[in-house]
């Protein structure tokens, strides 16, 4: 079933329902199978969201950002800051010289998340009205030098952070229902953006930089409205990560994570929010895999005693010959659909 | 008073000058071509007019305000649409898509809606192809939804640069058809073109431009005499 609403390119209800479905039952699923599983199922719903941010951003405008992971850095720093306990800020060495109204500044973990968001957009909307106006290569090293910026600063401060120790103790989920339901929110988020007219000027920006001002889009405007609302969601994902790791430490959001995130993006089909999804689902799934492998334990029988970072050889490897010979990803840049239940035109 | 009026315009790329004081001016519901040898500036010109390419001196004036210096969306908005060459279609967004980005600059649904029907009315082609993804139309389909999509910002003056270019000659006598139904809905167009022949045949009068200049004004009645079409083409030695 398929109609229009006003405003926007075209709702389909399969293209919303399929991702939905799929991470609610697969999450459910697979955490129901182990407590270890339920943790990993719990971290990929972190990426997910991430990967899903990004894919607002860099799949619609076609421009390359390695500094989200410093929106989902302050996400995760004020959400794990505002929800540790007073009494271990006071007391963790980590933090004696933490700045004093940071110590007594507390939220509940909800309202935590939302204070990720809303400082993730901030920055996005302060960084983004500069780093709008850069295209291409200029682009990438702007956004990167973003990220070592916050990277850096938290690194090396001790009065908003605990340097480059870990925050302890910071409130974790109850288990995989909370980040469950806050992916699924995301992904609607992401999936009526996608369909706005914004959306649809941003991915005419990417196809033609100068065709699409001569119709009257404003590039740097579309491009800051995407920018803002990824960093939104990528300060949830930091938010979600902290509460599912119980700590926070910079380090978990810099290089791995960035470089995690935009793989998972690119395998799965950066054009598409169900490109994001399957690149999340597949990238976690084989990291698994791998995982096990190089513990040396074996999965249905089978049982390779693979070295050690063989995973993320494996996956940069899949990466390269991705952009070699896939570029669109697994799904082609197409959103969800099943062949036999309709067929469509178009992607 | 006209509708658009270029005065002593003077536009280039960096230090290289390739238009040298062009001029001319287009009363409403008015045709225009621009007939000139390669490299001449037309379409240096037609970016220049739409904002794509900043001006060194001179004006352009659309319903009596000035329309120089503005960026490219705000000419857009304020009634002048552009066709490149080459159409610039996107290819991977889908007809219906491209259509909407055409109304980007339009607030009011209510004739954004209608303007869409009146496009599909006009290439009924583009209703049966709603959802194909725009590059996996023909050349000459990919022409119309060019055209219909800078009709539906409803623009008081419309520029289109080659519109006939890599198209089979009856395409071409269909795109300026459909451009003859354009003109007399009351839009003003301004049209470059390679073939002199059919432009002066078809504009109400036509520049020839080499060398960044006006050269010569020529009116349908000047398509018939081909020799001295030719001269004003190419010149007093051709």
């Amino acid at each position: 079933m398929s109609k229009k609403l006003a405003g926007l390119t075209k709702f389909n209800t399969r293209e919303l329902f399929g991702p939905l479905l799929t991470v609610l039952i697969l999450s459910i699923g697979v955490g129901a199978i182990s407590a270890s599983l339920q943790l990993a199922v719990q971290f990929a719903l972190c990426n997910l969201v991430m990967v899903i941010a990004l894919q607002v951003f860099v799949g619609n405008s076609g421009v390359l950002s390695f500094g989200h992971g410093a929106f989902a850095m302050v996400g995760a720093w004020i959400s794990g800051m505002s929800t540790a306990s007073e009494r271990v800020k006071g007391n963790a060495l980590a933090l004696q010289e933490l700045w004093q109204p940071l110590v007594g500044f507390n939220l509940n973990l909800y309202l935590s998340i939302l204070a990720g968001m809303v400082l993730g957009a901030l920055i996005a909307a302060i960084t983004g009205a500069f780093l709008m106006r850069l295209n291409g290569l200029a682009a990438g090293i702007a956004t990167f030098a973003l990220l070592g910026l916050f990277y850096n600063f938290f690194f090396n401060n001790i009065t908003f952070g605990p340097g480059s120790q870990a925050l302890p103790a910071v409130p974790k989920f109850s288990g995989v229902y909370e980040p469950l339901v806050l992916s699924l929110i995301a992904i609607v988020v992401v999936y009526l953006f996608n369909i706005s007219a914004t959306a649809r000027n941003l991915r005419a920006s990417r196809e033609d930089l100068l065709a699409a001002p001569a119709l009257g889009v404003s590039i740097q405007r579309v491009r800051w409205i995407a920018f803002t609302i990824s960093g939104a969601l990528a300060g949830l994902s930091g938010a979600m990560y902290v509460h599912v790791a119980g700590t926070w430490q910079v380090q978990d959001y810099y290089l791995v994570f960035t470089f995690l995130t935009l793989a998972m993006l690119v395998i799965g089909g950066s054009a598409s929010l169900w490109g994001a999804v399957v690149g999340t689902l597949v990238v976690t799934a084989v990291g698994q895999i791998l995982l096990l492998w190089e513990q040396g334990k074996s999965i249905v029988g089978i049982k390779l005693d693979l070295p050690n970072g063989a995973r993320s050889l494996i996956i940069a490897g899949s990466l390269v010959a991705m952009l070699l010979w896939r570029f669109a990803g697994v799904t082609n840049g197409k959103e969800f659909s099943i062949p036999f239940l309709g067929k469509r035109k178009s992607g | 008073m006209a509708i658009l009026e270029v005065k002593d315009l003077q536009a280039g790329y960096g230090k290289v000058d390739v238009l040298f004081g062009v001029s001319f001016s287009l009363e409403p519901g008015q045709s225009l071509g621009i007939v000139g040898p390669n490299g001449a500036g037309k379409s240096t010109l037609m970016k220049a007019i739409a904002g794509e390419v900043a001006l060194k001196s001179g004006s352009v004036h659309l319903q009596g305000s000035p329309i120089s210096g503005k960026k490219p969306e705000d000419v857009v908005r304020l009634g002048l649409s552009l066709v490149p060459e080459g159409r610039q279609i996107f290819g991977g967004l889908t007809v219906t898509e491209n259509l909407m980005l055409g109304l980007t600059g339009r607030r009011d649904k209510a004739s954004s809606k209608q303007a869409l029907d009146q496009v599909r009315g006009l290439f009924p082609v583009l209703n049966t192809h709603a959802e194909y993804q725009a590059g996996m139309l023909s050349g000459g389909q990919q022409q119309q939804l060019a055209i219909a999509r800078a009709l539906v910002a409803d623009p008081k003056v419309l520029l289109l640069d080659e519109p006939s270019l890599g198209l089979a000659p009856t395409v071409i006598m269909d795109v300026f058809s459909k451009l003859k139904e354009i003109i007399a809905l009351g839009t003003s167009v301004v049209i470059v073109e390679q073939r002199a022949h059919l432009v002066t045949a078809f504009a109400e009068k036509t520049l020839i431009i080499r060398a960044g200049k006006v050269q010569a004004t020529l009116t349908p009645e000047d398509a018939k005499d081909e020799v001295a079409l030719r001269r004003a083409y190419f010149g007093a030695g051709a």
